[in-house]
């Protein structure tokens, strides 16, 4: 199946079970789970159903196009149901068969792992999904966000694209996978990767992003100070994002990472509460 | 009194491989606590688990509780009646209250106080409404790390509850947890069997659950790997049977893969390779003590030829990964490792790696001297311990971490340091766990032994709670290992000094290092004993010696191995402990009762029996002191063996507790003397019969 097929087979899948189709977000993000159809979704009492597709910059995880599966960015299908449904993790094997998977003849299991966005005060129980040892899916039943508890609590499921796609072509490097429409994976993102490789290892300029760190948080605060929650979010998102180039480029010492892990935390708990405290 | 067997299957969304065991040791306590509060008497209770479910099957569970009767305390009894006898109020109101007439109430003494009681009866209860009643409740109580909430029930456990079975013979009982309601029903495999399965009674259950591609046992699944491993193996290959037993909980019916080794060029070392199989549900294949260029992967269910390859592929891109980290690794120098270590937090309050692997390479060079070991071994040592945290900060292990060590010691020989060192570094950290076998090296041994002491220090200093059920820090693991490497080193030491050095290293100092020191010597004798209990000695004996060497562990394990020994070789051990028990509990007592002994003088002889004892005194201490000094402490033992003639002859023929005041005091300086000596050895006053009993016994 085609790179495009496999996201919109899914997409498609999950909003047959009820979920309305979402977008990227328009920053860059470590995980779906800050794209804030997720990080606001899940707070409140409100059902929230949804699906994305969310490309996810990790720059520490870059190999500059040279590794079969490690990546710069890679390829989400986020899908959040609030309250979860009873039969929620046969629907999710069930999905699997969508793509063309026929569970029953291969090794499928669930293996313990819980997941955590430290920056965002959100984290959960659940699994690593494998398909014949190949993690395809983090699947967890959040527990808090914004440092709040979560009630109802909701089913995050986060299929890893590039691998899925790997597996059902049988390739032995994400850049070999058939993306559709005559395309590769490869020819569209390979030269990316290398880029964006020096860029996260090398290039950065740390003064700037300390400079921008600095902004963008008394930013965040001062948006936060007139209670616009929805564009402070985003200037956490640069944070976050700024933390993990800091990261990559090794300029954060131990005492420092604590502390700004810290200070990001603080301020996605503030955007947390006043999204409860406007009636979600 | 008819009795069913209780059959109860918790249907689980897949469950953490640790989460069996747990489940099983808190529930059968708190469910037998509550079974017999409510005079149920079970007979044998047994435990199944697979990755999605928890069974629990008790036997011989009687229909009904046994009726029984208790007793109410009512008000005190100048309350209840008047002076002339007659019911007040409150003796009224509290008959009524428990729907009594006033001449069933009883007087009884509390504390020297006259009050009312009543004896109530109790009915006998349905085993089915006991169930009912106490199943959530013991559900609720089990405390779960990292447990989760799912539905509107907000009940906590391992992973969501999708179906209860609760059968008490053939009859259903009516249980919930989580939102779920029991019934007669079960689920098979997953894959291989997945439709609902009515059940009628417990054989039903276990016929039809085997049938359905569930294998309950764990260790019957254990078995069930194994034999299927070994059909596969051909002449001259081995494996490690730990390795498939790991897989053991992930699976509810196992099916094995013979794989082959990808196609694909590398240079990463063995023992990577090793952990890359078994990261991906394999295990690996050895002749000759080399890795064979196969593999077995272990399935739940399906082992097709589509699966077979999937495996082969996962273990291509895994080792191209590994690769990648390996080159990365070898392209820096150890010194560069050694700064990316300032990056690795320790603890919060201690700060990094690196000031950590500072302090260790201080301890190394004070402790080894302190242990008098020569300048070869002190310099192989201390470089180890500078060297062996590096290989924290390098990818393979963050990406690995069971590689710590391993990778230490390849990437120190890379780096040309020597093969001692680099032996050192690869095996200070066994035991991990506690079945691993301990390095035979002993500088291994000690740099072991410091990493351990420091860890503990650092976090109990720290202010970690030890006392509590759970081990979040691993420090209890942490300490049985470092028990396990003082003993294999077997020289005679006072930890107490070392923990302070430690400490001093730490920069603890005042207030601060006296509660930390206490806190730590506590929390260390304590898990002492645990691990001495494990090993079989008795609460008595091992009371009797730690009360003397406290933190010395080396001695005191020695003198419980002479004891024990002693206990077994000797028939008649009971009767010659028991005159020094006899005198040691004498004196205790006479201190218990504020009677100051003063300075013996033989003047104050009266009878035979004392005269004799205080003549063998000489002889008796001169051979006893030689003995300790060369620590050999079944010598002492004999020496004391010697003492019951004299000894039994003292109390057959001397009364101590006699009333002349100054002939007593005399007396028990006497014997005190003696005692001082024994009390060198062990306080013999904690050592009961049927502590030898139990020796005799293991």
């Amino acid at each position: 199946m085609e790179f495009q097929n496999i996201i919109i087979s899914l997409e498609k899948y999950w909003i047959n079970k009820g979920c309305f189709l979402w977008h990227p977000y328009a920053t860059e993000v470590g995980a779906g789970t800050m794209n804030p159809a997720t990080f606001f979704g899940i707070l409140g009492k409100k059902k929230w159903n949804v699906v994305y597709l969310e490309p996810s910059q990790r720059p520490a995880d870059a190999r500059y196009g040279e590794n079969p599966i490690r990546l710069y960015q890679h390829h989400q299908m986020q899908v959040i149901l609030k309250p979860p449904p009873s039969d929620i993790q046969n629907i999710y094997i069930h999905s699997l068969k969508t793509l063309g998977i026929d569970v029953s003849k291969h090794d499928l299991r669930f293996i313990e792992d819980n997941w955590e966005a430290p920056t965002l005060g959100a984290w959960g129980v659940g699994w690593e999904v494998w398909l014949d040892g190949l993690e395809i899916t983090q699947f967890t039943y959040m527990q808090q966000a914004g440092g709040i508890d979560l009630d109802p609590v909701s089913v995050e499921i986060t299929y890893g694209l590039d691998r899925i796609a790997c597996f059902l072509q049988g390739k032995q490097s994400v850049f070999d996978i058939d993306w559709g429409s005559n395309t590769n994976y490869g020819f569209l993102h390979q030269e990316r990767e290398r880029q964006y490789s020096f860029f996260g290892f090398k290039e950065a300029n740390v003064e700037l992003l300390w400079i921008c760190f600095d902004g963008f948080e008394k930013e965040a605060k001062s948006l936060l100070e007139k209670k616009l929650f929805y564009p402070a979010y985003d200037y956490i998102l640069k944070l976050s994002h700024i933390f993990n180039l800091l990261e990559a480029r090794s300029s954060i010492s131990v005492g420092e990472r604590t502390r700004i892990i810290a200070r990001i935390r603080a301020l996605a708990n503030l955007c947390a509460q006043q999204y409860i405290e406007r009636g979600n | 009194m008819k009795t069913e067997h209780l059959l109860i299957e918790i249907g689980c969304e897949d469950l953490p491989v640790w989460a069996g065991k747990h489940f099983i040791e808190r529930f059968k306590l708190l469910f037998l606590e509550e079974l017999s509060a409510r005079r149920l008497a079970a007979g044998e209770i047994m435990f199944f688990f697979t990755n999605r479910r928890l069974v629990i099957f008790v036997r011989d569970l009687p229909s009904r509780s046994a009726a029984g009767q208790k007793e109410v305390t009512g008000p005190g009894f100048e309350n209840s009646f008047d002076e002339n006898g007659q019911p007040t109020r409150a003796a009224i109101g509290f008959a009524r209250a428990h729907g009594v007439s006033i001449s069933s109430l009883k007087v009884k003494n509390i504390n020297g106080r006259k009050v009312v009681y009543i004896v109530k009866k109790i009915p006998g209860f349905s085993v089915s409404s006991i169930i009912s009643g106490i199943f959530a409740s013991v559900m609720k109580k089990i405390e779960i790390p990292r447990g989760m909430r799912w539905n509107n029930s907000k009940d906590v456990f391992y992973r969501p509850v999708r179906w209860i079975l609760a059968l008490y013979g053939k009859q259903k009982i009516d249980i919930e947890f989580g939102g779920i309601k029991s019934s007669r029903y079960t689920f098979g495999h997953r894959f291989l069997c997945p439709q609902k399965i009515k059940i009628s009674d417990w054989k039903d259950y276990f016929d039809k659950t085997q049938k359905a591609f569930v294998v309950l046992g764990e260790d019957l699944r254990e078995k069930f790997i194994l034999n299927l491993l070994e059909k596969n193996i051909k002449n001259g290959e081995s494996f490690e049977k730990s390795a498939a037993a790991n897989l053991a909980n992930l699976i509810e019916y196992p099916s094995v893969i013979r794989c082959n080794f990808p196609a694909v060029d590398y240079t990463i070392p063995e023992e990577v390779l090793r952990v890359l199989i078994e990261k991906a549900n394999g295990v690996p294949i050895f002749r000759d003590g080399h890795l064979e260029k196969q593999f077995f992967v272990v399935c739940d269910g399906n082992s097709s030829e589509i699966v077979r390859i999937n495996y082969e592929n996962l273990l291509r891109t895994r080792i191209l990964d590994a690769q990648f980290f390996f080159d990365s690794d070898i392209s820096i120098t150890l010194d560069e490792m050694k700064k990316k270590l300032d990056r690795i937090v320790f603890h919060q309050r201690w700060g990094t790696m690196a000031k950590r692997v500072e302090r260790l390479r201080l301890l190394s060079s004070e402790i080894s001297d302190i242990l008098g070991f020569n300048t070869i071994f002190k310099n192989i040592l201390v470089r180890a311990a500078e060297l062996c945290k590096h290989d924290l900060a390098s990818e393979m292990v963050r990406e690995f971490p069971d590689l710590h060590g391993t990778m230490g010691a390849i990437y120190a020989r890379h780096s040309g340091e020597s093969k001692d060192v680099c032996e050192v570094i690869s095996r200070y950290k066994y035991p991990v766990y506690s079945a691993d076998p301990l390095p035979e090296n002993d500088c291994a041994v000690v740099l072991g032994i410091i990493d351990r002491l420091d860890l503990i220090c650092g976090f109990i200093a720290a202010g970690v709670d030890v006392s509590g059920s759970e081990d979040p820090y691993g420090l209890r693991r942490t300490a049985s290992g470092f028990f396990s490497l003082v003993l294999k080193l077997g020289i005679e030491l006072d930890y107490a000094g070392i923990v302070e050095k430690i400490l001093d290293a730490y920069g603890v100092s005042g207030q601060d290092l006296v509660l930390s020191k206490k806190n730590i010597v506590e929390f260390l004798i304590q898990r002492f004993e645990s691990y001495l209990d494990t090993e079989g000695f008795p609460k008595g004996l091992r009371t009797s010696v730690i009360s003397i060497d406290r933190m010395d562990f080396v001695k005191t394990r020695k003198k419980l191995n002479a004891i024990r020994d002693f206990i077994i070789e000797t028939k008649e051990a009971d009767a010659i402990l028991v005159p020094v028990t006899r005198v040691a509990n004498i004196l205790k007592q006479a201190n218990e009762k504020g009677i100051v002994v003063s300075e013996f003088n033989s003047i104050l002889l009266r009878e035979a029996g004392e005269v004799a004892l205080a003549k063998y005194y000489d002889r008796f201490s001169k051979m006893a002191e030689e003995t300790l000094q060369n620590g050999d402490y079944s010598g002492f033992l004999g020496v004391i063996s010697e003492l019951k003639s004299p000894v039994d002859e003292f109390f057959s023929n001397v009364l101590v507790m006699c009333p002349q005041e100054q002939l007593k005091v005399n007396r028990l300086s006497l014997l005190k003397k003696f005692n001082d000596i024994f009390m060198k050895f062990a306080d013999f006053s904690f050592i009961r019969e049927e502590d030898i009993k139990n020796v005799r016994k293991n």
